[in-house]
């Protein structure tokens, strides 16, 4: 791996710890404002899908993991709980993003009402597994039901933005030569 | 050994999953069933001050925009308590007009005239502000059986005489008026004078003799001498006694036992019995 390539790599690291923590942060501050029937807008959720659906599945869920790490430590968990089901999240959107066409919003807001539905699922799963009470199912499931809206709305927006800012080392390379030669 | 797409994202998945099931044994094997590590501290230490930071921010932002969507509110609430409590003043000031005016009636009920008169309540209609110690005007006429020369007065004492009569009307010339003179008595030594008017707030005691005793605080009452005033009504107060040397009679500054600047209800005195 060439010094340039390294650079590269870590500049993506660095770039994806950094939204992560701006969505991990988000999410404390102003998620729980947005609450409605017990589901509210998660921005982490949002992050991982957009990371998973424009990355190999492997850093998706790297990425996935360490979103729920911090989920967990923020919410004052036990280090684990989210960070397991935002791996399978991460992974989940990376390998669907490469067996379906996400081009319409549409798909974007199907994708992301799946992972949060998903998502909520295996957490749930975990807490149960790892002995914690288990929530009443009706308004478990309205919550979730509350936040796959929420996410589906703002998943395209997202996504687009993600898209956007991924392409700009690129536009900035084809740009530079032709600045050079005037 | 190279190893296929799939194969290496199964494998990283799995050693992803073993080591996060690990971490999430070991931490709930711990009695709070939470462990941070000085990683975990480094990184809350700076997640916690940023969302603090943020919901500050957050609180303010909402806290602008309540107020400024509770401006339009508070405009209309602010109208509608403007009129209310102009309303209330109204009320107030209707209430305390009303509740003067009943303490005012209620003293002029309270007088008792000599046996030979009636009274006739009446209001102060009109008075002129240029002359306002001379004359003023009431609503009671000859129609009500008012007649020249009758006595007017209120429960704490002498006002004037009627000097005009018309049928709805009279005009009353006061006790300040220059033109009035009323016989009157010391109440103490039963000492003779006559108090005329000034055209002012005061009155001028004259004619009383150089000898009498006078002082200050005495109260002077109507003599029934000249036959307008019945005796006994309260005409003033001495306030300055005047002794010039040489002169045969002592004089002094008297003020009125009736407030005369402030009439409003007044009670004739009418020959006659009963009152009206």
């Amino acid at each position: 791996m060439g010094t340039g390539r390294l650079w590269n790599l870590l500049a993506r690291l660095l770039a994806c710890a950094g939204l992560l923590l701006l969505a991990v942060v988000v999410e404390g501050a102003w998620g729980w404002r947005m609450n409605f029937a017990g589901g509210a807008l998660e921005p982490v959720v949002v992050v991982v899908l957009a990371v998973g659906v424009r990355t190999v599945p492997e850093l998706a869920a790297l990425v996935g993991l360490a979103a729920g790490l911090l989920q967990d430590l923020a919410g004052g968990h036990a280090l684990g709980l989210a960070g397991i089901s935002k791996l399978l999240l991460g992974f989940w959107a990376s390998t669907a993003a490469r067996t379906v066409a996400l081009d319409s919003p549409w798909a974007s807001s199907a994708l992301a009402a799946a992972g949060t539905a998903g998502s909520r699922a295996v957490e749930a799963a975990l807490r149960w597994l790892a002995g914690e009470p288990a929530p009443a199912l009706l308004p478990w499931a309205g919550g979730v039901a509350v936040s796959s809206c929420y996410n589906a709305l703002v998943a395209p927006l997202v996504f687009a933005g993600f898209q956007t800012v991924k392409r700009w080392p690129r536009r900035m390379r084809r740009a530079a030569p032709s600045r050079l030669a005037s | 050994m190279i190893l296929t797409g799939s194969r290496r994202r199964a494998g990283t998945l799995v050693v992803l999953l073993l080591g996060a099931g690990v971490l999430l044994t070991l931490q709930l094997r711990t009695p709070d069933r939470r462990a941070l590590g000085p990683v975990g501290r480094a990184v809350l230490s700076v997640i916690l001050p940023a969302q603090v930071s943020l919901t500050r921010a957050t609180d303010a932002v909402a806290r602008s925009w309540r107020a400024l969507n509770e401006i339009g509110q508070l405009r209309a609430e602010n109208a509608r308590l403007r009129a209310e409590a102009e309303r209330l003043r109204r009320e107030v000031a209707q209430l305390q007009e009303v509740s003067a005016e009943a303490e005012r009636l209620r003293r002029l009920v309270g007088f008792r005239p000599p046996p030979s008169y009636a009274t006739v309540a009446a209001r102060v209609v009109t008075r002129d502000p240029s002359r306002w110690y001379t004359t003023l005007t009431v609503d009671r006429g000859s129609r009500d059986g008012l007649s020249r020369d009758d006595p007017v007065v209120t429960a704490d004492g002498l006002v004037g005489r009627v000097f005009e009569v018309y049928p709805t009307a009279a005009r009353v010339l006061l006790v300040t008026d220059p033109r009035s003179a009323v016989g009157v008595l010391v109440q103490s030594t039963r000492e003779a004078g006559v108090v005329e008017g000034t055209a002012t707030e005061w009155l001028r005691l004259r004619y009383l003799s150089r000898s009498a005793p006078l002082r200050e605080g005495d109260l002077l009452v109507t003599s029934g001498l000249g036959g307008v005033f019945p005796r006994g009504i309260r005409v003033g107060v001495v306030r300055t006694v005047v002794r010039t040397a040489g002169a045969l009679f002592q004089e002094a500054e008297v003020e009125p036992a009736t407030d005369l600047s402030r009439l409003e209800e007044v009670l004739v005195m009418v020959r006659g019995a009963g009152s009206r």
